[in-house]
């Protein structure tokens, strides 16, 4: 919100300036040191997966190849112990880890004579009541908004992601929340639908990543929406990772990598989530 | 009769206020400009028979001056005003008000705030710059639209927080480290427009004094500069109106005497209509916003007796940004004083003052089914009692005490029930301080000025006291009782500062002052924004402290029309604040976990060469400095160079009056560019490229360079009107200056990542007509 108002402020005074230009230019970069990235997700919808890549330099391409000489291993808190086996390269999949709301999960990977750890409790099962749509004039775009009704437990601290997807569209921007305003409440969450475009990197939807694909009337679809129930690691991490994502456009002080739940100087995260799904036709 | 020869002893060494009693009657007086009855702040007062006897009027354009019996020829001059010379015979104390001749108003315009014309030498303290209203409304900016503080950063020292920024950094402190005053009240938002103009309307200020080295004992609150703004006091003899119109704001002036000589008033407003343009634009949500801010300054005097002067000034400023009905926001600050100036006697000068000021924002959101209302507020309530006591001319002593009262609204809401729990308790704090300084003159070399300000800061309940651990994690959470002192700090602030004469053409100074600063502005972008937030000290933010080494080289050339000057510094800075990775710091409670605590050096050197009178004036200034940083969390708790670092910083301004018609002005900026943090590489994650960040602040913006020129056309001049054209190009070659960089993924060749420069202003030309009835 603050960030839009502020760009505005910008496009006006650019307005008045008649003058503001852009223009791609050289920049010598440093060389990075090849750290190791982890997207490892274990949910309550049958998928436990670790995914292993590493940083590039900036001059390089788009391409990045998973890591694929690793030994992966997730255990839970009830005795169960497995040694992830490697799909497509780079990925790594359990059969046997069952996702469980409650449970705590530990990650160990070994690479490079290294190992990488982490530790994800998966919260109870938070479930959608019902899902609502409603439009509203917002400027001058009708933009489309989805309410999510929900009760949220009181006994404990709550966080939440919110996803959806449209026109064959996932959309991927960090709509993430604590319950810190409405703990224990009754709640209805209300998510802006875009018909964003490919999320395919920073400028997917333009400067500050797919945070900003543009409004506009929606092709009537079903509206497909996933609730995560999230650990407060990870409520973090999205966070982190939200403003490391708008620092790409150079307004921001001081950017910085995102928050990791994981221990040994590796990027990414390990998340314990559950879900919760709900779909809506528009017209 | 041992322990009083020790007494006496003690007394002679230790203190230099003791002194050989001797007949001596004092003159005292205002010193006025004859045309207007304004003050003339700084004017000189010398004694002709004795060579390097003189005083200089203080901030309320009073003078003493003691002498020996005897007939003597006093001389009172101010650069810009014709000189007068006045016989008085001195067999007992007595009063003299002068009033000042204006020498030719041609030359008036470009005149700089005149001091004795070697200031610069005797001034005792160092790291001072003055600034005039017509040094002001002379150097070309940014849409012609004359600015305090963008001319401000063109003096050595003062850096600007970015391209068309009012923003400043003082020797290697952050911009919510100088203290902004107008009329003795605190700004606390001194920008309009996220920064591009400031909140200073350049037909109502009188004078400007930037302290950047040694702060004088009276101020206190920040650590790293104090600006002094004087309002204007209204012509005391006869009715003004001037005003001007730009290509983006107007102004109007009203200024006369409500009692001739005794009293007067002065209002000034300004407004902007930079949106109508907007009405231009093709884009329909442009067509449908609102973007401006006016300005209101008022000031009233009134004289009550020769020896007491009632001031009460006010200021009230505010931006505008909305959308159609659906969205409105506006911040923006109200300031008042009410002062009191009484001569107790001839030697004893006084001045009280109560002092309000808020700053506050506000922004309105209606939906179809919901009206939300978000706000913060700082506001203050400040008493302040200042004493002068001239002992002899050789001694000046001052003190006084000063009590803030602060209130807090960190976020408000309203609106909708269920956000009404997002409201942020209040929060309350009572800063008091008391200060002595005494100045002396030990001989015609050697002038000291040392002093000690006791500042305390007591953070009082009621509200939530939080305990975090060093993650900031909360680990304990209490209510605190009504009128409760959660946390009090108290600080000695010593201040010193020798000035050694070495003959009438130079001299060499030297000063250490520690500073201490209990509010603390929280921001995390970079050209601050107006929902940044104050915060007090408290149980968890420890007060700021400053610590600056000074010493510099003065030197006047050919017959004072010349100063040079070098100086040298060298700070240390302790409990400086930065934030948490995705800290968020709007309507955050507990927003004191997200903080974390580091120290601060920075040392420079600081050359200017400067013309002061004359047809042409002007100035060179450059600074070589470095700034830095260093927090725990932060690069492994190595020293990081902070933002606003700028290895060489050069600018160079002059004003040349050609003809009775025309007057030019030029100035050129050079500066290295910002420490910045660019990615060193990039990753997938969740499908997306993300860039990869190493160190802080390791890259630099490309260096900055800029040239900027203004003509002035008088169209008329007599003594009742005057009406002149002023035209100005910013930025006068088109330099592409980069105001960002941003990183994104390239269009032409997919797969790869780009860097692109955003510039913003480009040959930004300006015409401005004013206008003045006299």
């Amino acid at each position: 919100m603050r960030n839009s108002i502020i760009h505005s402020i910008f496009a006006i005074i650019s307005v008045i300036a008649l003058s503001s230009c852009e223009k791609v230019i050289d920049i010598d970069l440093n060389e990075s040191d090849n750290k190791l990235i982890i997207e490892g997700k274990i949910n309550n919808d049958g998928e436990c997966s670790v995914k292993l890549s590493q940083v590039k330099n900036y001059n390089q391409d788009n391409e990045f190849p998973g890591v694929t000489d690793a030994i992966v291993v997730i255990n839970d808190d009830q005795g169960n112990l497995d040694t992830l086996e490697q799909g497509i390269p780079g990925m790594y999949y359990s059969d046997e880890i069952i996702g469980t709301p409650g449970a705590t999960y530990s990650l160990y990977v070994s690479w490079n004579n290294q190992v990488y750890t982490s530790v994800c409790r998966m919260p109870e099962l938070v479930q959608i009541d019902s899902l609502t749509i409603r439009k509203e004039v917002f400027f001058v775009d009708t933009t489309t908004i989805a309410i999510v009704h929900f009760n949220d437990p009181g006994a404990v601290n709550n966080y939440y992601r919110y996803l959806y997807t449209i026109n064959a569209t996932l959309n991927r921007d960090y709509n993430v929340e604590s319950d810190r305003f409405y703990n224990g409440l009754s709640v209805e969450t209300r998510i802006p639908i875009f018909n964003g475009g490919p999320n395919g990197g920073p400028g997917g939807g333009g400067p500050g990543g797919p945070g900003n694909p543009g409004p506009g009337p929606l092709n009537p679809d079903t509206l497909r929406l996933e609730m995560w129930g999230i650990d407060q690691s990870m409520e973090l991490y999205y966070r982190t990772l939200s403003t490391t994502i708008q620092a790409a456009s150079g307004q921001q002080a001081a950017p910085a990598n995102p928050e990791s739940n994981i221990t040994g100087d590796a990027l990414g995260y390990f998340s314990a989530y559950t879900i919760s799904k709900a779909s809506i036709l528009i017209e | 009769m041992i322990t009083l020869k020790r007494i006496l002893l003690i007394i002679c060494f230790l203190s230099p206020i003791w002194s050989i009693a001797q007949q001596k009657f004092s003159i005292s007086g205002s010193i006025k400009d004859i045309t207007s009855g304004e003050e003339l702040i700084g004017a000189a007062v010398l004694v002709k028979e004795l060579p390097r006897t003189g005083v200089v009027a203080n901030a309320y354009g009073f003078y003493t001056l003691e002498l020996p019996l005897g007939e003597y020829t006093l001389r009172f001059q101010y650069t810009g005003y014709e000189l007068k010379e006045q016989k008085v015979k001195l067999d007992k104390s007595m009063k003299l008000n002068v009033e000042l001749k204006p020498k030719n108003s041609e030359l008036k315009e470009v005149e700089i705030t005149a001091e004795k014309p070697d200031e610069s030498l005797s001034r005792v303290t160092m790291g001072v710059e003055k600034l005039s209203a017509k040094e002001i409304k002379m150097i070309p900016v940014l849409f012609g639209e004359a600015d305090l503080l963008k001319t401000l950063q063109l003096l050595p020292g003062v850096k600007s927080a970015g391209e068309g920024n009012t923003g400043f950094f003082v020797r290697g402190g952050s911009a919510d480290q100088n203290l902004i005053l107008l009329d003795e009240a605190p700004v606390y938002n001194a920008s309009h427009l996220l920064g591009f103009f400031s909140v200073f309307n350049s037909d109502a200020v009188k004078e400007a004094t930037l302290y950047k080295g040694t702060m004088p004992t009276e101020f206190g609150g920040r650590i790293a500069s104090v600006l002094d703004v004087k309002m204007n006091e209204g012509n005391q003899k006869k009715l003004n109106v001037l005003g001007g119109v730009g290509l983006i704001a107007s102004r109007l002036t009203v200024e006369a005497p409500i009692v001739k000589d005794k009293s007067s008033f002065i209002v000034s407003g300004r407004r902007t209509y930079a949106d109508i343009f907007l009405k231009l634009s093709a884009d329909s949500n442009l067509r449908k916003s609102t973007l401006y801010f006016y300005d209101l300054n008022a000031k009233l005097n009134y004289k009550i007796s020769d020896e007491d002067r009632i001031f009460v000034s006010g200021y009230f400023g505010r931006d505008n940004f909305g959308f159609s009905d659906q969205f409105q926001f506006d911040w923006g600050n109200a300031t008042g004083t009410v002062r009191w100036n009484h001569l107790f006697s001839d030697k004893l000068f006084s001045n009280t003052s109560l002092i309000f000021s808020d700053y506050n924002y506000k922004i309105k959101i209606s939906a179809s089914d919901f009206d939300v209302e978000i706000g913060s507020t700082i506001r203050d309530w400040n008493l302040k009692q200042d004493y002068q006591y001239y002992k002899s001319n050789k001694s000046t002593i001052k003190f006084g005490w000063n009590s803030i009262y602060h209130t807090f609204m960190p976020g408000e809401v309203d609106g909708v029930d269920f956000l009404s729990n997002l409201t942020n308790d209040r929060r309350y704090a009572w800063e008091n301080a008391a200060y002595v300084s005494h100045q002396y003159q030990f001989n015609k070399k050697l002038s000291i000025d040392y002093g000690l300000r006791l500042s305390t800061f007591s953070y009082i309940g009621p509200g939530s006291v939080y305990e975090f651990d060093k993650d900031g994690n909360i680990t304990s959470e209490r209510q605190a009782a009504s009128g409760e002192f959660i946390k009090n700090y108290i600080n000695p602030e010593p201040r010193l500062s020798i000035n050694y004469r070495i003959d009438s053409l130079q001299s060499i100074k030297g000063g250490y002052s520690r500073t201490v600063q209990n509010l603390h502005l929280l921001s995390n972008s970079t050209s601050g924004n107006p929902t940044d937030i104050w915060i007090p000290s408290s149980n968890n933010v420890k007060p700021e402290l400053g610590d600056q080494y000074s010493a510099g080289y003065f030197r006047n050339l050919k017959g004072n029309k010349f100063e040079v000057s070098a100086e040298t510094y060298y700070k240390w800075m302790a409990n400086q604040i930065d934030y948490r990775n995705g800290a968020e710091l709007i309507l955050n409670q507990e927003v004191e976990g997200e903080l974390v605590y580091g120290t601060g050096r920075a040392y420079g050197l600081e050359l200017l060469l400067r013309k002061k009178t004359g047809k042409f004036t002007g100035w060179i200034g450059y600074t070589l400095s470095r700034t830095e940083r260093k927090f725990d969390d932060i690069d492994d708790g190595k020293y990081f160079v902070a933002r606003q670092d700028r290895t060489h910083d050069l600018s160079v301004v002059a004003m040349y009056d050609l003809n009775n018609k025309w007057a030019i002005s030029a100035n050129f900026v050079y500066y290295t560019g910002n420490a910045v943090t660019f990615p060193s590489g990039k990753y997938e994650m969740d499908g997306q490229v993300i860039n990869y960040y190493s160190e802080r602040n390791g890259y630099r913006m490309p260096a900055y360079h800029r040239l900027d020129l203004g003509a002035t056309y008088y169209r008329k001049r007599t003594d009742t009107y005057e009406s002149s054209w002023s035209f100005s190009v910013y930025n006068a070659y088109g330099r592409e200056n980069a105001y960002t960089i941003s990183f994104r993924e390239s269009d032409t060749n997919p797969g790869q990542t780009e860097a692109v420069q955003l510039s913003l202003f480009r040959w930004i030309p300006s015409i401005t007509y004013n206008f003045h009835f006299k």
